[in-house]
């Protein structure tokens, strides 16, 4: 699904990544952990293609083809989503209008009201998110749980097969953090073949949505790669690299 | 919603009620009566325009979309303890306009908001001239003024002037200021959820000139449409 190979990218004059290499076949989950400020959420503002951020090298592959010369939304069509760390509130935009227009967008064609009434519907009762939110402004006035269950929504109305969740799991209160996890679960059944990419600090949303990989990042590449276990050996031990590194020789996981 | 079109310059209001402006007059005289007006105006290439507002208890929400209209003057009394005026100026212009407001808060504990958007292209631009006046001894007032401007062009001659005459130490006030392009991150935002940026742009424009009215759903669509197939 996604292959990413020797991607050294830079933001303002910083280089972030540094030939960094991941594969992500389909119906995987990965997860990415590391200390603040080592990459982890420009890896998906790559991606996405955030405008601030520039592919020195490499490339990244989504289903057999490049995406460096697609743009944000034609990445989005394509069917890269990305759940952001800090969704932005947007005044005067409505939910509704937003969405429908997106899913506009994503089809080539104009979205049929009754179906989308009725999905639109689904989704907020899954999520247990009020009737109401649908004529707010995007996020505005929305708590940060909130914020984080309309990513989610906007994810269950698009379709992506690439979901790439950052930090999904803060500012989230614990009932709807299962919330959220229950809804990741339920997307991801229904959708055998789509692929996670989750960046966390902790284990809490990894206790709902188990992954496949975990991978540790320290200075913009993979230091070791492992599986659930690592998360927990980390939230227990925190970052230590030397550790964790080291570790890699007498447990199942995996240094790069 | 019901609106009583406006057909006189001068309306004394002492109901609650809504109005609707469509056609020009050169002056508009409104005095609210211990009632709450709403009022849409809805303009399209027509000549200046003055509205002189006396609020004498109660509250006013006047709401003005305008598309090529040449300026505009509003100036609003407070004259009565606790009385409110509320003012949504969206401006779509390809020609120069001024907006000139004045608000005098003439009692103690009266509210104004002031929010003007604005759109410049072709070899249009904008100036907002906002005045707030709080003499001394009148206490407990709030006074905000927030103005936008994007350009949609490269003209960069787009004014704002935000002037908060405060003579009383007694008072909230507060402005807000900003001219220049969209938002880099809200166009992100909105295309990677798949809108082009002509899409993103168009709904960016839709929710700061119509999204941010204070009129009800239906007359929101109406005006989106106008937007979307005459004005954009």
């Amino acid at each position: 699904m996604l292959e990413i190979k020797d991607l050294t990218i830079k933001v303002e004059n910083k280089i972030v990544l540094n030939k960094f290499n991941l594969t992500i076949n389909d119906g995987e989950i990965h997860v990415i952990m590391g200390p603040n400020g080592v990459g982890k959420s420009s890896l998906t503002k790559v991606i996405m293609a955030e405008p601030n951020y520039k592919v020195i090298s490499g490339d990244i592959i989504y289903n057999g083809e490049s995406i460096l010369n697609l743009s944000t939304d034609e990445r989005a069509r394509k069917g890269i989503f990305l759940a952001m760390q800090n969704p932005l509130e947007i005044d005067g935009v409505t939910n509704s209008d937003f969405l429908r227009t997106a899913i506009s967008s994503i089809n080539q064609k104009n979205v049929n009201l009754y179906s989308f009434i009725k999905k639109l519907d689904e989704a907020k009762a899954d999520l247990k998110m009020p009737d109401e939110m649908v004529h707010r402004s995007i996020n505005k006035g929305f708590s940060g749980g909130e914020k984080k269950k309309n990513e989610i929504l906007q994810m269950k109305m698009l379709n992506p097969s690439f979901v790439m969740l950052d930090e999904i799991d803060s500012g989230v209160d614990v009932d709807a953090l299962k919330i959220v996890g229950d809804n990741l679960n339920n997307y991801k059944k229904e959708n055998k073949d789509i692929s996670y990419l989750i960046i966390t600090h902790y284990t809490h949303l990894l206790r709902y949505v188990k992954p496949d990989f975990v991978h540790v990042l320290k200075e913009g590449k993979v230091v070791k790669t492992g599986s659930y276990e690592l998360a927990k050996q980390i939230e227990d031990n925190g970052f230590n690299f030397d550790k964790i590194v080291s570790s890699a020789n007498t447990g199942s996981d995996q240094s790069e | 919603m019901n609106r009583i079109v406006v057909d006189k310059d001068i309306n004394n209001i002492n109901k609650n009620s809504n109005y609707l402006i469509k056609d020009h007059r050169k002056k508009y005289i409104f005095n609210v009566n211990n009632s709450v007006v709403n009022i849409l105006s809805v303009k399209e290439n027509q000549d200046d325009e003055k509205y002189e507002i006396n609020i004498n208890g109660g509250k006013l929400i006047l709401n003005n979309i305008c598309y090529n209209q040449k300026n505009l003057d509003i100036k609003v009394n407070l004259n009565t303890e606790e009385s409110e005026v509320l003012i949504y100026n969206s401006i779509v212009t390809d020609i120069k306009k001024e907006v000139r407001i004045r608000i005098n808060h003439n009692k103690k504990n009266t509210i104004s908001n002031v929010y003007n958007n604005g759109v410049t292209r072709g070899n249009g631009f904008i100036k907002f001239d906002v005045i707030s006046y709080v003499p001394n001894g009148v206490k407990g007032c709030f006074v905000n003024q927030d103005s936008k401007i994007i350009s949609l062009n490269d003209k960069n001659s787009n004014e704002i002037n935000p002037v908060l005459l405060i003579e009383e130490y007694d008072v909230e006030a507060r402005h807000a200021a900003f001219i220049g392009k969209f938002n880099e991150q809200e166009l992100f935002y909105l295309m990677s959820r798949g809108l082009n940026k002509v899409e993103a742009e168009n709904l960016l424009l839709n929710g700061m000139l119509v999204g941010t009215l204070d009129i009800c759903f239906e007359e929101k669509e109406n005006l989106k449409k106008k937007f979307n197939d005459e004005w954009r």
